[in-house]
């Protein structure tokens, strides 16, 4: 899950290359279409599109469509593997798993979206600030990145829920938490190469104010670094809270949250190994979706791959 | 280049005194009472009240934070709480199985990393590209958790091939290593070909082929060396997310690492030991950024040091 | 082309899933099986084993013996730990003036013998002579006192527990030595059980906790031969041991968090005993020709604390009622947990302590009644319910039971909102006083480490051990009971002080300020192979005397 961040420095390297000769005023709608005609080119990360949109809608209207009650009890029918009735089994108490990984969509991705929304949020702001301002915020902005790089992002992530104690919403700050250096940082570097451009000096020469300039010239040149940086991300926000969850520090267990079921699943492994399989399983294949998206989405915007 | 490795270590001690203030702080905020966790639940309060005078912890913050720091100096990170082993000791024996699983991750899985990497980009566009590519994002995107559990049945307890845990023979480090190897491996085989990609297209290398050198010999001086650069600085970011995986790891194969410990830790509320493993992470990873910086220069001779 | 990769791709992730499932097919109906009818395999296990122990040809492939256990000792200093592992690791190197058999009786240890003052209050012991420490020093009288003068010392020690009763201990002679207590007290004896006699010489030292964290310095059968703190403790056998010992080369407790890491441990071979064995994974190991599984009651007896204090947002308070306390044991059914929670491996509760406990005294179970449960709520005014947040750690087994606990008395209307999290955190929130305290329900379990019936009551019911003085977080005060429970600690005759501890139970169980879940069985396994192994109480392991069969 640490691989982001290294994505990040290389989608800048690109990306502050190719920026200058890229002429931005282009025209939108022709950009889209052929942004959108590029894009399909790439299969795989069409058929990733589709199996993370399927993802989304089964987080939206999932938990009404679970053939069981998430909750449900059965204990005549513990532990029991894949059946008919039951086709990704039942747990410890006799639920059934695909009724809980249905109503677990919204937890586990609904975590995993909210997070790195909040956390591209606010790192976008401080970068954008500290990339357009320079001085004491850039100072403040980025050592306070440094300060939160130099921990692993799974053990800042501990040492928040150890600190404000296990639960979704507390793993969720955390992983908001790691997320913001790391966009903080892009932003930041995204501004410094528009802010030289010669578009932004002619707006400042004209007497835009600040924040217009931020807003209206600066920002829009940045916004391919940040969608390709947030799909990425998304995976890791995944990972991040399934393995938090894992370890003990995440979701309540009686939450259906992937991760949680995962971890509750592994004492069962001997007995019930569908208990560790098929959640296991729903959740590689999401942040593959995920990656796989992403990946697709940094080439098309990639003017140097044809 | 002595002057510059002198210079970045000076610039590192401001980060690390914010960091050593933060990792302090964070650590008292973890609610919990570590006296009361050490006396055990039949203890009398009179007992508790001693323990907790006894480890210090009745004095001021600010008094704490000043004694730890003046200790630390002198290399002295206190003692553990729990097993009252002075802490640098501590994270010393554990540090050496962390260790033995950062090695066994990294001694296969640059090499298949940026070897699937360089096929993929030498045939691109063709089945070993997506193939590779498909490999290694399916790498990136399962859970390492997951995998190991998987390992675990799979092939210790069906087969009966390989030790589930501990560690002490080669074989015992074949399951773990695989699980640490994985997500390094993926990031790998995608940089590489990107970064080789990317240098196929320089200049040079055109010049080269059409001076008619050998073609092996212009990937391999060229194409290849240069893109080592960018696999170097991935790599050093790298380390970071391979320090992270070593938590997961030590808990599924039973290794008493860093990472255990510091889960234990906190289970304890063992502050000195928690601070201790912080620091040690953070000045890991200041002490890695710089080695890859000054490894940039013995790669790259066009980078100064000034 | 492209897309024909894609799917295929798909199909195999598809593939992958099917597979998985497939695998399974076999299993699934065994484990239902199992699951159902969990209580007959566990006789069946226990009908089993002399079968596999007659049958056994297996050999050791080794004579060093590995135990896996599921955490580490805390210290090795036997005056400071005070964890289960601790125990169970410092108990193979140190040793006490007696000891408990596994049926609970008091059985000589390093004293041959001993007696009672007519006033209670004065305890005689006689000394096996010619013993040493591992450190070479002779075992005697003076020995004995000097453990009690390092806890009237050091206070932070657990050792503190044991002897704050006492007065003093006089040495008599070379090998006899008596203990004063202030008053007299029938968990004496019980106490002294946990009093370990540690070199004189050791405890002397400037850092005796450091010497003895890398050290021994007991009487025990086993010396301390190498420790990786969290990773493994290795022993090696006293070759000056004062009785019959082990003949194993070397004995090594093994930590291995994993549940299903220490059945794989097992199953291969690397691990030679696991305790304890997690319920679920018996299945997985009873049908192994290798393996015996050997349970024996448990001493933790398990429950839930109902604050009769906590007021809802109107004011009333539910658990002031005893009728509405009574109800959650009637819509409880306890012989489901057993079987849902720990596979079987439990009993249903018939007393406030498990039956392996000093005094303990047969109650009228709460056999599972519905309809009289919703008749006591709404006679108390509560026939809607109510909200109700419970305390629970957040280990799987916990969570599980916690969240049987909200199934059962959903039946009733009592919604049970799960607050997990980590035992240390949940130390501090139960132990808030009554003032501050945030604790409505908490999902609990207790057992006495000497085994006696005071230590099993008093700290969680005495009217006197509200937080942060004890865990009555029920913050249940009566009076009759805490008199009783007061009254036996003094006395001397053993059938007087049945008789009142039987009261005391009697009442509580009526008032029910717990819900009374029950006690889970210790079940451990090991190799046909591994000979020799005897039981504390509660089914704590001995290595003694352990063999392994060449």
């Amino acid at each position: 899950m640490s691989n982001t961040q290294n994505e990040q420095a290389k989608i800048n390297t690109s990306f502050e290359e190719n920026y200058i000769d890229e002429n931005i005023k282009m025209d939108t709608d022709g950009k889209v279409k052929a942004f959108v005609k590029k894009f399909m080119k790439r299969k795989t990360a069409v058929a990733a599109f589709f199996v993370m949109f399927l993802l989304l809608i089964l987080a939206l209207v999932g938990p009404s469509l679970a053939p069981y009650a998430p909750d449900a009890f059965d204990y005549n029918n513990m532990l029991s593997g894949p059946t008919a009735a039951h086709p990704f089994g039942t747990d410890q108490f006799g639920r059934d798993i695909l009724s809980r990984i249905m109503a677990g969509a919204p937890l586990t991705l609904g975590v995993a979206l909210s997070s790195v929304i909040v956390g591209a949020t606010i790192g976008t702001v401080l970068g954008l600030l500290s990339g357009y301002y320079g001085g004491w915020i850039e100072m403040l902005v980025m050592r306070g990145a440094d300060v939160l790089f130099s921990f692993p992002d799974i053990l800042l992530a501990i040492a928040i829920v150890a600190c404000l104690g296990p639960g979704i919403v507390n793993v969720f700050i955390a992983v908001a938490v790691f997320t913001v250096p790391s966009f903080a940082r892009i932003m930041r570097s995204a501004t410094l190469a528009v802010k030289g451009s010669l578009y932004v000096e002619v707006a400042r020469s004209l007497g835009c104010k600040d924040g217009r300039i931020l807003f209206k010239h600066i920002f829009p040149g940045t916004i391919q670094s940040l969608i390709v940086n947030f799909t990425m991300r998304i995976g890791s926000a995944i990972m991040a809270a399934s393995s938090l969850s894992f370890l003990g520090f995440g979701a309540n267990v009686t939450d259906p949250e992937w991760g949680a079921m995962l971890s509750q699943g592994r004492s069962y492994l001997a007995t019930a190994p569908h208990m560790v399989y098929l959640p296991g399983l729903v959740i590689f294949v999401t942040v593959l979706a995920f990656n796989l998206f992403g990946d697709g989405l940094r080439d098309t915007l990639d003017p140097k791959i044809k | 280049m002595g002057r510059y490795v002198a210079r970045r270590l000076l610039e590192t001690i401001p980060l690390m005194v914010i960091i050593s203030i933060v990792v302090f702080m964070f650590i008292h905020l973890i609610p919990g009472d570590p006296a009361k966790t050490l006396a055990g639940v039949e203890a009398p309060l009179e007992e508790v009240e001693a323990i907790r005078e006894e480890l210090g912890l009745n004095d001021p913050l600010i008094v704490q934070y000043v004694n730890w720091v003046k200790d630390a100096l002198k290399g002295d990170l206190g003692r553990s709480f729990k097993s009252d082993l002075p802490v640098t000791e501590l994270i010393w024996s554990r540090f050496q199985f962390t260790i033995q699983l950062v090695f066994a991750g990294l001694i296969w899985a640059p090499f298949v990393g940026i070897f699937i990497g360089v096929m993929c980009a030498i045939k691109r566009g063709t089945f070993v590209d997506l193939g590779g590519m498909l490999f290694a994002i399916c790498g990136l995107s399962a859970p390492g958790f997951w995998l190991g559990l998987m390992g675990i049945q799979f092939f210790s307890v069906k087969m009966g091939l390989l030790p589930s845990g501990g560690l002490g023979t080669l074989k015992h480090l074949i399951l773990p290593s695989m699980v640490m190897g994985t997500g390094i491996m993926a990031t790998l085989a995608r940089y590489s070909r990107s970064s080789m990609l990317e240098t196929l297209r320089e200049d040079y290398v055109r010049t080269a082929r059409a001076k008619g050198q050998r073609e092996q010999i212009v990937m391999f001086r060229h194409a290849f060396m240069n893109s080592l650069i960018q696999v170097v600085t991935i790599l050093g970011l790298q380390i970071g997310g391979l320090l992270s995986g070593s938590v997961l790891t030590e808990t599924i194969f039973s290794i008493p690492g860093m990472g255990r410990l510091l889960t234990d830790s906190i289970a304890y509320r063992d502050y000195p030991t928690i601070q201790g493993i912080l620091l040690m992470f953070a000045l890991q990873y200041v002490l890695i950024n710089l080695i890859v910086d000054v490894l940039y220069g013995v790669i790259n001779p066009k980078i100064r040091y000034d | 082309m492209k897309k024909k990769l894609v799917s295929l791709a798909l199909v195999s992730a598809m593939a992958l899933s099917v597979t998985a499932c497939g695998a399974k097919q076999a299993a699934p109906a065994e484990t239902t099986a199992a699951a159902e009818t969990t209580t007959a395999s566990a006789e069946e296990v226990k009908a089993s084993k002399e079968a596999k122990v007659e049958a056994a040809v297996a050999k050791a492939p080794d004579n060093d013996i590995v135990i896996a256990l599921p955490a580490d000792a805390t210290h090795l200093d036997p005056h400071v730990s005070s964890n289960g592992y601790s125990n169970q690791i410092t108990n193979e190197m140190y040793e006490c003036l007696l000891a408990f058999d596994e049926n609970t009786n008091v059985v000589p240890a390093l004293a041959k013998e001993w007696s009672v003052s007519e006033d209670g209050k004065s305890y005689t012991f006689i000394l096996n002579e010619g013993i040493k420490f591992h450190d070479g020093e002779p075992f005697n009288a003076e020995a004995v006192k000097a453990v009690y003068d390092r806890g009237v010392a050091d206070q932070s020690l657990t050792l503190k527990r044991t002897i704050a009763t006492w007065e003093g201990v006089t040495v008599d002679s070379e090998y006899q030595v008596t203990i004063h207590l202030k008053e007299p007290n029938n968990t004496f004896v019980n106490k002294i059980t946990q009093f370990r006699i540690v070199s004189p010489k050791a405890m002397a030292m400037e850092n005796a906790s450091d010497y003895l964290a890398k050290n021994s310095a007991g009487t025990g059968p086993f010396k301390l031969a190498e420790r990786v703190d969290g990773g493994y403790t290795k022993m090696v056998p006293n070759e000056n041991y004062w009785r019959e010992g082990s003949t194993v080369d070397s004995l090594t407790f093994m930590v291995v968090p994993e549940d299903a890491s220490r059945i794989a441990m097992l199953q291969t071979g690397e691990a030679d005993v696991i305790c304890p064995v997690p319920t679920t994974d018996v299945p997985v190991i009873a049908n192994d020709p290798s393996i015996i599984v050997d349970e024996a009651p448990g001493l933790t007896y398990r429950y839930v604390t109902l604050n009769t204090e906590w007021a809802l947002a109107d004011g009333r308070k539910p658990f002031a009622d005893k009728r509405v306390r009574q109800a959650c044991n009637w819509a409880f059914d306890s012989e489901a947990y057993a079987k849902v929670v720990f596979d079987g491996y439990a009993k249903a509760p018939t007393s406030i302590f498990s039956d392996s406990i000093y005094y303990y005294a047969e109650q009228t179970p709460y056999t599972p009644d519905l309809e009289k449960a919703k008749a006591l709520m709404k006679e108390a005014g509560f026939e809607d319910g109510f909200d109700v947040e419970i305390v629970v750690d957040n280990t799987t087994l916990e969570q599980k039971g916690a969240t049987f606990v909200q199934q059962q008395l959903a039946q009733i209307g009592i919604n049970v909102i799960l607050l997990p999290n980590e035992s240390t955190a949940n130390a501090e929130k139960t132990s808030a006083p009554l003032e501050e305290t945030t604790v409505q329900m908490w999902y609990v379990n207790w057992s006495s480490g000497s085994y006696e019936a005071d230590g099993s009551m008093r700290n969680i019911l005495h009217g006197e051990k509200f937080p942060p003085n004890g865990y009555n977080t029920a913050f249940w005060n009566n009076e009759e009971f805490n008199q009783l429970l007061d009254d036996a600690l003094k006395m001397t005759d053993t059938t007087q002080i049945a008789e009142t501890y039987a009261k005391a139970q009697a009442i509580a169980w009526e008032e029910c300020p717990w819900i009374f879940l029950g006690n889970n069985n210790t079940v451990n396994a090991y190799k046909t192979y591994v000979t020799g192994l005897m039981y504390k109480p509660g089914g704590t392991m001995i290595f003694r005397t352990v063999g392994l069969d060449q």
